[in-house]
């Protein structure tokens, strides 16, 4: 299942965490230092150092808004 | 079971956390502003890497005496009457611990591939944290615990610039640290200290408390959003009881109740926007992370 790596999952049974591989901004990180629940049982983990310019809110909003299967449907179309 | 007091043997520096005080003394984890956190979100402390050793200093006590007859009469200690100044050290330069404690933001976007640091020597009001610290304990039996003890106000400094040396066998940079310590009247998990509360202290505050448990203690924040009804933990919690007897759960500074902890997912129902949960819990993840 190819997903968007700036995603991690909540096992459904398990609650167990498949943390994602990238921050919301596409960096790489250390630590989970910030986890933002999205709907679906998604989460995103947000920088420590946020980039200049990058409009958290406006990407969270943007990764929460559509339905999960339509969110990787748009991701794998980009890879 | 509860657990049962024995002396005990001490040993190690294991794992150390630090995560910053908002305004009202509640755990923010590594946020840069505190006070203004994303609703449905989850902070967790730094883990820092490298660290070998925490030096705590004597404290400063009032004494009197009285002196009659060419000799002394009556002598009594007074109170505390100041902190002296601790010394945390690591192993490795870690940027960043330093940011974190110096109050800079590393430069990542300058050179993309490349970290830019400084050392913010210009600081006027330095930051407030929670440092958490876990030894490992050893009964004549060898059982194995953890006692994790948290310093719960205080600011780092360092006292110089950056060094280099030819000297083999350690790091040439100074890498201590001088902690400035304060009390606290708010128990790490956000517990006003009272009369009535479980940990009853003379002043209703103090600097340090220290958690025995059988694996360190994870410190954990969750700002609620008024909806979500689940949250996350950054590393997997021991126990998944919720009942009072490993994992100490608070909203808002009283203790709360949740619907459920799986894996490293907590259930509950959610609170208002804003509501500020923690999760103070063993994790024997911590240990690897």
């Amino acid at each position: 299942m190819a997903d968007d790596p700036r995603i991690g999952y909540v096992g459904a049974d398990s609650g167990e965490l498949t943390f994602p591989e990238l921050t919301l901004s596409g960096q790489e990180y250390s630590q989970p230092l910030a986890i933002k629940m999205l709907s679906g049982g998604r989460f995103v983990v947000l920088d420590q150092d946020t980039p200049p310019g990058f409009d958290v809110a406006a990407e969270l909003a943007k990764l929460d808004a559509p339905a999960p299967k339509a969110s990787r449907k748009a991701a794998s179309s980009e890879s | 079971m509860a657990y049962t007091p024995t002396s005990r043997l001490l040993y190690g520096q294991w794992i150390a956390q630090i995560w910053r005080l908002d305004a009202n003394n509640y755990p923010k984890g590594t946020l840069a502003a505190p006070d203004s956190p994303v609703a449905g979100t989850v902070y967790s402390p730094y883990v820092i890497p490298a660290p070998i050793s925490y030096q705590a200093a004597d404290d400063t006590f009032a004494e009197v005496s009285s002196f009659a007859n060419t000799q002394l009469r009556a002598r009594v200690q007074v109170a505390l009457t100041d902190f002296a100044n601790d010394t945390f050290t690591l192993s490795e330069l870690d940027d960043t611990f330093d940011s974190l404690v110096m109050g800079y933001t590393n430069d990542v976007t300058t050179a993309t591939s490349m970290r830019i640091r400084a050392r913010n020597s210009g600081r006027r009001t330095p930051r407030r944290f929670g440092l958490a610290l876990t030894r490992a304990s050893a009964t004549k039996d060898n059982v194995i615990s953890y006692e994790t003890i948290i310093k719960m106000n205080v600011q780092f400094r360092r006292a110089a610039g950056s060094n280099t040396s030819q000297t083999f066998g350690q790091n040439p940079d100074p890498l201590a640290y001088t902690v400035i310590k304060a009390r606290n009247s708010r128990m790490p998990w956000g517990k006003a200290f009272s009369s009535s509360s479980n940990l009853v202290v003379d002043g209703n505050a103090d600097d340090e408390i220290s958690i025995q448990g059988p694996a360190p203690i994870m410190a954990v924040t969750y700002v609620d959003d008024g909806a979500a009804t689940t949250f996350a933990l950054p590393y997997a919690p021991d126990y998944t009881e919720h009942a009072g007897a490993y994992n100490i759960i608070y909203k808002n500074g009283t203790s709360a109740s949740v619907t459920s902890i799986s894996g490293s997912t907590v259930t509950i129902t959610a609170g208002s926007s804003g509501d500020i949960w923690t999760f103070f819990g063993p994790s024997t993840a911590l240990l690897t992370a």
